[in-house]
């Protein structure tokens, strides 16, 4: 079915502006291809969403897919003990006796053994994608960056005094 | 076979490769390579699977490595 012309000028817009394509977008010539969020624009996006045109289904379908590549991006070892206790602990190897506690869709708990001085003066760190991703999915990601580069945790990390759901995940 | 995990907010998308030696497979090699190499310019990390599990990875594209993922780039706040 052909596009409305309220339709193309929407569509003619967000390109013009760098804003993702929205869901099924017709007009988008690279809608049924890879989509590439880093070639766009995200900080108009209202917090934890995923954009204009994604329906209830799309988010079931992308949480569904996150949730697949979450496990094989931990491994079954790992993502069994997250699903068993909630959280995955990953001791700082920059900072000894300091340990990150990762859980789903939050900020980062930082735990410090006894004696030990935080670096941050709040007990959490505030840390979201640059583009709006299924939170599992975010968590495997932020699970490899804490293990793997806790160099660039160190750079970026926001303290905060209280716990809270990440705005950039959904 | 391989293949790159393009997280997105689809859940993730699949890029493939093959390694036999024919024109396509060339070209699916060429196109994995040159979507990695965008990704990591626009700030993005890379891991791949080694033996059964990701880690994060600044080597160049192999296209004998069974699975790379792309990961967002982080920010504070």
């Amino acid at each position: 079915m052909l596009p409305s012309p309220a339709a193309r000028i929407a569509s003619w817009w967000r390109r013009l502006l760098g804003m993702p394509p929205a869901a099924g977008d017709s007009l988008n010539p690279d809608d049924a291809a890879i989509e590439r969020p880093w070639r766009h624009r995200w900080d108009h996006l209202p917090k934890r969403t995923a954009g204009a045109g994604f329906s209830r289904a799309d988010y079931a379908e992308a949480r569904r897919r996150a949730r697949e590549v979450a496990r094989v991006t931990l491994g079954d070892a790992l993502w069994t003990e997250l699903q068993d206790q909630g959280y995955l602990d990953v001791p700082s190897r920059l900072r000894p006796g300091l340990t990150y506690r990762l859980r789903v869709g939050r900020r980062i708990e930082v735990r410090r053994a006894p004696g030990v001085r935080s670096p941050w003066r709040y007990p959490y760190l505030c840390i979201n994608p640059t583009y709006p991703l299924p939170e599992e999915e975010f968590f495997a990601q932020l699970y490899l960056y804490t293990r793997d580069r806790e160099d660039v945790i160190l750079k970026v990390a926001a303290e905060q005094p209280w716990d809270q759901l990440l705005g950039r995940t959904f | 076979m391989g293949r790159i995990l393009v997280a997105n907010r689809r859940g993730h998308q699949v890029v493939e490769w093959v390694t036999t030696d024919t024109e396509e497979a060339r070209h699916s090699i060429e196109e994995a390579e040159r979507i990695l190499r965008e990704a990591r310019e626009s700030g993005c990390m890379v891991s791949k699977k080694v033996d059964g599990r990701h880690v994060i990875d600044r080597a160049p594209f192999d296209p004998n490595v069974e699975e790379y993922q792309i990961l967002a780039p982080i920010a504070g706040g």
